[in-house]
């Protein structure tokens, strides 16, 4: 390696496979930002690499496992979260960390979702929210909003559709620590991040992205510098806010924060404590 | 003449928009093309490719062999030099960084041209038809009428610019390029084919469906099938047609059995991913006796597997998916003539039998772009089988007993009559019941269908004469790569022919028998590892076959690799 080269490297590459660069994303897109912060989050908290599992399903936001030099496991395109339940379960021990897309997790995924938010398993789940199915060619999704235009809802009609809001879906399926940023407040998503892995409990922390290429394009939304510029003027921090009032209105309103934190007895540990009380018994 | 044209960059570049041109061009011109798509499951970067084969007589398959290259990127310059022919050239744009010039190799101010000249840089296409043409030494006039004809619609003004583009490059090459070409088209005149609707496989199965008058369509989105769900998305409002994209496959085909139930001729489309989580539906289907049309466009599998690539590998999976036994259809049209009549056939047997018809494609099929005659929607006929009569003497039963298994059917909301059904095993009125003597005769209702179902299938199709010591058999899209590899053969005087299938299951074996008897021996030639059909010949009629063809790298048969399988098995 030269001199100048090292001075070149980012800070984070200690962390992310350089030998799969470059990435596959498009310029503008918000998902190699998301790496980027669960990288950061995953260095300030000084995780051991061996003991964290990044999983990911299928779609461009679904390849960021396998960029990340902890062990990854690419599953199929839906089933991250109940992958993860089964890796969490079986091995307590181990940092379960969930980064996918808003289809992947909360369409062909959605029952997984909220099945895991009930159970309450100690894991982080990432959601790149970008409104679309980017890695399909730009079809409407289960968070595009009414009337906006993809390959499947073409002009002039639009989505005939109403989205889901992650964060109180999320929030009121039982999930322990709930948070929603955009991808350019990115110092705050890395620490909600940290909070979400230190979290035992299960945590969805909802990133709102740009995905100029499809969902930009077809809506006319600008390139990815204007695309993020927007989600930086539309966003509204209301820490502490109660989920149900989260809202999300791409063109005027996205309210970002911590809505939940709270307390409740996480999955794995109950398990271990009624296998002591059973032994003991 | 017989060119092939390959145009490679990365993905976002606009291969497709130059590929498209210059099919247009050339079709224009009166000539048969056929393009191949090799593209990486990626939205930017990478590196892709369209390769374009132009012929004056019929063409079904991508050559091995390269004449032309247009190289958007440097991986693109290289990526495909050993496949060029000597003489080929490779055309590329001259802000790419490549300093290792062979007499191959012009380097063509494209961008320029196209930012200069056409004052915009998406003009970059005309610009590489110029290179294109003049590289070939084609007559830029029959090239000049044809870009009138695609860009009329758009305006004068627009037609001007491309011809403006397109000449600008064309005079400059023509002027400051002497390299080789073993292309000279300096006399070519306008081709002999007049057939002008350019498709590809997905659109074919679009088309069909829509000409037989489909009425639903619930689909997720899986690659290779999503052009043709997005196909009739944006002919839904004009047909009347309710698409529905779902949550997942499992709602897909959930929601259609119901659409159907309700009277809709409805569809689904997938890839075998999506097909695996439709499974379940399937069984629904099956068991409650609703006709639906599922088309799963193949990629390789296992699992995520090579989502934008090629295989032919769940025949046996789609043949046996589902717990339980019962009819169904399975038919694998060969390219996109076929797959239109196919698919007005699909929905016609479904509700002549009521059972599940399922059409196979694959990524190469489903991809692939040719010219073909216009489809007739007028000729297809829509056969939407056994109605119940309005008047009845006794109340209506949803699965009356009868001599070939099939029940009229009656829609709910047909005047004074309750349609029931259901999932677990049924009486004649559709309701549940666990009696041994009904579940025989349910059983044996089913099965009652499959002789009928056989007469109304196609038999399989002889190509190169009949009698050879040699026989190719195949099934849906590779029939293009062996029917070229017969006829190559057969110029050198091989006896070889060629047995095709589309209806591939229930299977019919008449001719088949035929071919095992008159032939010395018989190939599978198969897109998969385990040449999977040949298993299906075997478990049906114990016939086995000589040698096997595979090929499973995710990549298009070609002729030349079907040949050199057959020099190693002593067949040259
Ligand atoms: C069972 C199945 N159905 C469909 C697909 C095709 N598919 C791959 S990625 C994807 C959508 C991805 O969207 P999202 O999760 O929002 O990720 P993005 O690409 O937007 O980051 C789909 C539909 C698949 N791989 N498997
Ligand atoms: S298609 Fe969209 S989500 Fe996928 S890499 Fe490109 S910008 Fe990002
Ligand atoms: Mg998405």
């Amino acid at each position: 390696m030269t001199e100048s080269d090292s001075i070149l490297r980012h800070p984070m590459s200690k962390y992310i496979r350089e030998d799969r660069q470059p990435w596959i994303y498009c310029s503008g897109c918000s998902v190699g930002v998301v790496t980027q912060m669960v990288a950061r989050a995953i260095d300030n908290l000084g995780l051991d690499f061996t003991k964290t599992v990044v999983v990911s399903g299928i779609g461009c936001t679904g390849r960021t496992s396998g960029y990340f030099k902890t062990g990854t496991y690419h599953t199929t395109h839906g089933r991250a979260i109940a992958f993860a339940e089964g890796v969490k379960i079986a091995n307590p021990e181990l940092e379960v960390i969930v980064v996918s897309g808003d289809g992947d997790l909360a369409a062909i995924g959605g029952n997984h979702l909220i099945h895991a938010c009930r159970r309450n398993i100690d894991m982080t789940i990432v959601c790149v929210n970008n409104f679309n199915y980017g890695m399909t060619g730009g079809q409407f999704g289960p968070t595009t909003e009414h009337e906006r235009y993809s390959q499947t809802s073409p002009r002039p009609v639009g989505n005939v559709e109403h989205p889901f809001n992650l964060v109180k879906l999320a929030a009121s399926s039982g999930a322990t620590f709930v948070a929603r940023w955009t991808a350019v407040q990115a110092r705050r998503a890395t620490k909600s991040i940290e909070t979400g892995i230190k979290k035992e409990g299960l945590s969805f922390i909802e990133i709102i992205g740009a995905c100029p290429t499809e969902f930009g394009r077809m809506n006319r939304l600008g390139n990815g510098v204007e695309m993020h510029q927007h989600l930086l003027e539309v966003a509204e921090i209301q820490n502490g806010l109660p989920a149900h009032e989260a809202e999300l209105h791409y063109d005027t309103r996205i309210v970002c924060g911590e809505f939940v934190n709270i307390e409740k007895p996480e999955y794995t540990v109950v398990l271990t404590e009624m296998n002591e009380r059973l032994k003991k018994g | 003449m017989d060119i092939t044209l390959n145009i490679g960059g990365e993905a976002g570049q606009g291969i497709d928009t130059i590929g498209d041109l210059l099919t247009q061009v050339f079709v224009q011109s009166g000539f048969y093309t056929f393009t191949v798509k090799d593209f990486e499951s990626r939205i930017r970067g990478g590196y892709n490719f369209s390769q374009i084969r132009i012929s004056d007589s019929p063409v079904h398959a991508p050559v091995d062999d390269i004449d032309l290259i247009v190289a958007l990127s440097h991986d693109a310059i290289v990526g495909k030099r050993n496949q060029l022919v000597d003489g080929g050239v490779i055309i590329f744009n001259n802000t790419i960084d490549f300093e290792e010039l062979d007499a191959c190799h012009y380097p063509a101010p494209l961008e320029k041209t196209a930012k200069e000249v056409g004052g915009n840089i998406r003009m970059m296409n005309a610009a590489a038809l110029g290179a294109v043409l003049a590289v070939t030494k084609f007559p830029f006039k029959l090239a000049d009428e044809a870009l009138t004809g695609i860009f009329l619609r758009k305006g004068r003004k627009i037609v001007d610019a491309n011809v403006e583009v397109a000449k600008a490059l064309y005079d400059l090459t023509m002027e400051k390029w002497t390299g080789p070409c073993v292309q000279d088209m300096s006399d070519v005149k306008t081709g002999p084919c007049k057939d002008r609707l350019i498709v590809t496989g997905n659109r074919a199965i679009a088309l069909g469906a829509m000409a037989a008058n489909l009425k639903w369509m619930s689909s997720y989105p899986m690659s290779p099938s999503t052009a043709c769900f997005q196909d009739v998305v944006s002919n839904a409002q004009r047909l009347k047609i309710g698409t529905l994209q779902t949550e997942d496959e499992i709602a897909s085909i959930t929601m259609a059995i119901g659409a159907s139930f309700a009277g809709a001729r409805s569809m689904v489309t997938t890839s075998g991913g999506g097909f695996s989580l439709m499974v379940e539906g399937l069984g629904l289907a099956a068991m409650t006796e609703t006709p639906i049309v599922i088309y799963n466009a193949q990629r390789p599998g296992p699992s995520t597997g090579l989502p934008t690539r090629t295989e032919q590998a769940d025949l046996l999976f789609m043949l046996t998916s589902s717990q339980g036994e019962f009819p169904r259809i399975m038919l694998a049209p060969k390219d996109p003539i076929e797959a239109f009549e196919t698919t007005t056939r699909a929905f016609n047997l479904a509700d002549r039998f009521q059972v599940p018809v399922m059409i196979l494609g694959d990524q190469y099929f489903s991809d692939s772009v040719m010219n073909v005659p216009r489809f007739d929607s007028s000729k297809v006929k829509i056969d939407r089988g056994k109605r119940a009569p309005e008047k009845m003497s006794e109340p209506y039963g949803r699965y009356k007993l009868s001599e070939d298994g099939v029940s009229p059917i009656a829609f709910p909301g047909d005047k004074g009559r309750f349609v029931v059904a259901s999932g677990n095993v049924h009486l004649e009125d559709g309701h549940l019941t666990e009696d041994p003597e009904m579940r025989n005769a349910m059983v044996e209702k089913f099965m009652k269908k499959i002789p009928y179902i056989l007469k109304a299938l196609n038999p399989p199709e002889v190509f190169g004469g009949r009698g050879a010591e040699t026989t190719l058999l195949t099934w849906g899209s590779t029939w293009g790569a062996a029917n070229e590899a017969v006829k190559r053969l057969s110029n050198k005087g091989v006896s070889i022919n060629l047995l095709h299938y589309c209806d591939v299951f229930p299977l019919k074996t008449h001719t088949l028998t035929e071919a095992f008897n008159d032939a010395k021996r018989v190939v599978a030639v198969e897109q998969n590892a385990t040449s999977q059909f040949a298993k299906l010949v075997r478990m049906e009629t114990g016939l086995t076959v000589d040698q096997h063809i595979n090929k499973y790298d995710g990549r298009p048969m070609t002729p030349r690799f079907i040949m050199d399988r057959l020099r190693e098995g002593g067949i040259s």
